[in-house]
């Protein structure tokens, strides 16, 4: 996989306000990547610099010194017209809405495409309706401003932002004229129109109830950076879903639902592509050394799950057409076994504690030594069934241990 | 061309119309910013309108004479203040072929005896020739005969009132005796000129008459009138005939004399300063409240406008906003402005005698004047816009 280009690339940069005496070093070389897609949301307490990174990746104030590379331009020694091109390319939401009250809420939106000169009126206008029928206000296209509540308000900006199509988008506060409700409401919105854009949204906030929309949370203390990968935990939550469904699995076919159990299949194996395809996609960026470290492990997680989900279809494959299953006979307590270890391990990683972890290492390493003598005491008709189900039993649970393991080092980190 | 679409896309963004909805959108202060513009336009209309009419006041002796190329002594200051030449120089011109009929005008200033009263006015008195009026203006042609006789005057009915009611008194009781510079004179009829801002009255007498009230001798006059066949021919005449003329008379056409006129007084008088100044003191109020406007709106809207320039709008674009909006100001406070004053120079022609109008030539200027007046104080309010710093909006 290529390495995927940042949209914006900061580094070593400095901003000083005022001169001599007085002045106030806000930021002090300040490094810090943003990539395409990607929600990252900067907190930090008043005069920690958020805002001014924002203005100086949003091409307007000049940078002082550093490298700030915003959408292909530097900005260092940028021309007042570089200034403008990028800002063009920039969907700016802000604290208060800002519409021009003398305009109608589709042509305010329509500002949003004001820099395209020669997009023709109608296209404006309609490219300004599509928008706002996006945002959910097609019924108020043709109302003022002061006819809408102050969610509507913002989404009407939100809408004035993402009309022209950008990349990227800048938001100072967006909530902090909103009551929670619409607050959370706005930024949801927001969130589920980038992702459909494709545009990563760089966001400073001071408002906690909205961390959660974040792939990536930047803290920002006396210029000093603390990195959170929301979106590593959030992955990290959809392994054990993933993890919960192969369990499921065996519910499944001991109930008879082949469709269902070919259809969670089908599921399972979307959500672990996607799963590795991001964790795969954060692994070729530079990161942090501890978000590299908790990156990696995600990465080796993803695949034991796979590896864990391939060994539980075979014995599945192995045991299923036997008609074993409820017979109290070996194989049937092998599939009990295996229904239980899942199903441990999945409560286990979900609950995210040591000990839980720690118990769950211990099962699966007794386990193992457990089904040497297993097979060597089988007395069943079906000497070689037995056989080949230990082996799958044995493969499912070796990876599972081994996903255990990392999952060990994983909760020690970010704990310790 | 292209660039002027250009121009004309950016103060249209998206086909809104920014500028006016922007301007309208406070019903109050638009109003208010009407009537800022209207008052400095009237001030404006008003004072060309009455610089119209002093140059109508001055020329209007002048425009009641025949001739189309007049002769004066190079010494000439204004109508009633030149001096006298032979008037065998006149006569003389009749050698030019082009030349169709000479018309000596005689005039002098002269103490009147006010009938009401017998207190004494200065009035101008005119002498001509009955039988060659130098006066083509009907009111006075027609009445040519009443002057026939040398102790005959005609009074101009519309000199100032408190010259005396000779209009009332003829109408009463027929021709009455008057006295000029202590002289009897027959006040035998009326014509209609009016006032001048040299004389507050006028009269005429024959050349004769003239002679006697003034007791000046017979062989001079003050003005030469010469009618052409064809008056195109002005200059060439003028041309032909001073190359025989001796230096104690110049020539020059009908135009020219008006000019000189014309000048005199603006120059001379400090009607022409007071226009001027009237003028710019309204340009300057026009001005001031225009930006006053101005400046408070870009300032309720900083917020958005600094918006506008983080999304990346240009200098151009906010530019042709305030320049759309210091445009539209003057032609919608015009229509006000010409109404009012229309009603003003009404009042001023019926009541004040002042023959004020309203001409399309000076709705132009001062709505050229008005519209460079808004651009200026537009351009002026631009600054606030430009210092608008849209990192101050984060």
């Amino acid at each position: 996989m290529a390495a995927q280009s940042a949209l914006i690339n900061i580094e070593g940069l400095s901003h000083t306000f005022g001169a001599g005496a007085t002045a106030l070093h806000v930021l002090r070389s300040v490094k810090m990547r943003f990539y395409p897609g990607e929600i990252t949301i900067i907190v930090g307490p008043s005069g920690s610099g958020k805002t001014t990174i924002l203005t100086l990746a949003g091409a307007l104030r000049s940078v002082q010194s550093g490298q700030v590379e915003v959408l292909g331009q530097e900005l260092n020694g940028a021309s007042a017209d570089q200034q403008w091109q990028v800002r063009r390319q920039i969907g700016f939401i802000f604290q208060h809405h800002n519409l021009l009250s003398s305009l109608t809420a589709r042509e305010n939106v329509q500002m949003g495409l004001a820099h395209e000169i020669e997009t023709p009126k109608a296209e404006s206008q309609q490219r300004a309706l599509d928008m706002l029928g996006r945002v959910g206000l097609a019924e108020h296209a043709h109302k003022y401003p002061d006819q809408l509540s102050g969610g509507q308000r913002q989404r009407v900006a939100i809408a004035r932002a993402l009309v022209r199509n950008p990349k990227l988008i800048m938001a100072d506060e967006p909530t902090a004229a909103l009551d929670s409700h619409s607050g959370r409401e706005v930024v949801a919105l927001l969130q589920k129109l980038a992702r459909e854009q494709g545009c990563a949204i760089m966001m400073v906030t001071h408002d906690n109830r909205i961390l959660d929309i974040a792939d990536r949370i930047i803290s920002l203390e006396d210029g000093r950076i603390e990195e959170n990968h929301i979106a590593l935990q959030r992955i990290g939550q959809q392994l054990i879903t993933v993890l919960q469904s192969v369990a499921r699995y065996l519910d499944l076919i001991q109930g008879g639902q082949h469709e269902a159990y070919q259809q969670l299949i089908g599921e399972v194996h979307e959500r672990l592509s996607t799963d590795q395809r991001q964790t795969q996609q954060l692994a070729v960026r530079e990161l942090s050394e501890r978000v590299r470290a908790e990156t990696d492990q995600l990465v080796a997680a993803v695949e034991q799950l796979q590896q864990t989900e391939a060994a539980v279809r075979q014995f599945i494959d192995l045991i299923e057409p036997s008609g074993l299953i409820g017979g109290g006979s070996t194989s049937d307590r092998l599939f009990q076994s295996l229904n239980f270890l899942l199903m441990t391990a999945a409560d286990a990683l979900a609950s995210n504690e040591a000990e839980d972890i720690e118990a769950l290492m211990q099962m699966t390493s007794d386990r193992g030594s457990l089904m040497d003598s297993l097979r060597q005491r089988s007395q069943d008709d079906d000497q070689s069934l037995v056989f080949d189900l230990t082996i799958a039993f044995a493969r499912a649970v070796y990876f599972l241990h081994a996903l255990a393991k990392g999952w060990r080092s994983r909760v020690i980190d970010t704990t310790g | 061309m292209s660039r002027l679409i250009h121009l004309l896309k950016l103060g249209f963004p998206g086909g809104i119309p920014l500028a006016w909805r922007q301007l309208t959108a406070e019903r109050k202060r638009f109003m208010v910013a009407i009537a800022g513009v209207s008052f400095g336009s009237l001030l404006m209309l008003f004072q060309l309108g009455i610089y119209q009419a002093f140059m109508v006041m001055t020329q209007r002796p002048i425009q009641a004479l025949e001739g189309d190329v007049i002769m004066v002594s190079p010494n000439f200051e204004y109508l009633l203040s030149t001096p006298p030449f032979p008037e065998r120089r006149l006569t003389q011109t009749l050698a030019d072929p082009e030349v169709k009929a000479i018309y000596p005008l005689m005039i002098s200033n002269v103490m009147w005896r006010v009938p009401d009263n017998g207190e004494t006015a200065r009035l101008a008195l005119f002498g001509v020739r009955p039988h060659a009026n130098a006066f083509k203006t009907p009111s006075i042609r027609d009445r040519s005969d009443q002057i026939l006789s040398n102790e005959n005057l005609i009074y101009d009915r519309r000199s100032k009132p408190s010259y005396g009611s000779v209009q009332a008194l003829l109408q009463d009781n027929g021709p009455f005796m008057g006295e000029i510079n202590h002289l009897r004179v027959r006040v035998a009829d009326t014509f209609e000129l009016g006032e001048t801002l040299a004389a507050y009255g006028h009269a005429i007498m024959s050349l004769d008459g003239f002679r006697r009230v003034t007791g000046r001798p017979d062989y001079s006059i003050e003005l030469g009138l010469i009618a052409l066949h064809d008056p195109k021919q002005a200059n060439a005449v003028i041309e032909r005939l001073s190359a025989n003329l001796t230096p104690d008379v110049r020539l020059m056409t009908r135009q020219d004399f008006l000019d000189m006129e014309t000048t005199y007084w603006m120059e001379n008088t400090p009607v022409g300063f007071i226009v001027l100044a009237g003028l710019l003191i309204a340009m300057l109020v026009g001005a001031v409240i225009v930006y006053q406007i101005l400046y408070t709106d870009i300032n309720d809207h900083i917020k958005e406008y600094a918006t506008l320039k983080a999304m990346g709008m240009s200098d151009g674009f906010f530019g042709m906003l305030v320049l759309q909006q210091a445009s539209l100001l003057p032609m919608l406070g015009m229509v006000p402005a010409l109404l009012l004053s229309g009603i003003m120079f009404y009042l001023a022609t019926t009541v004040g005698g002042l023959p004020a109008s309203l001409t399309l030539r000076d709705t132009g200027i001062v709505l050229v004047l008005s519209i460079a007046m808004c651009v200026v104080a537009g351009w002026l309010a631009m600054r606030r816009l430009q210092a608008a710093d849209p990192a101050d909006i984060f």
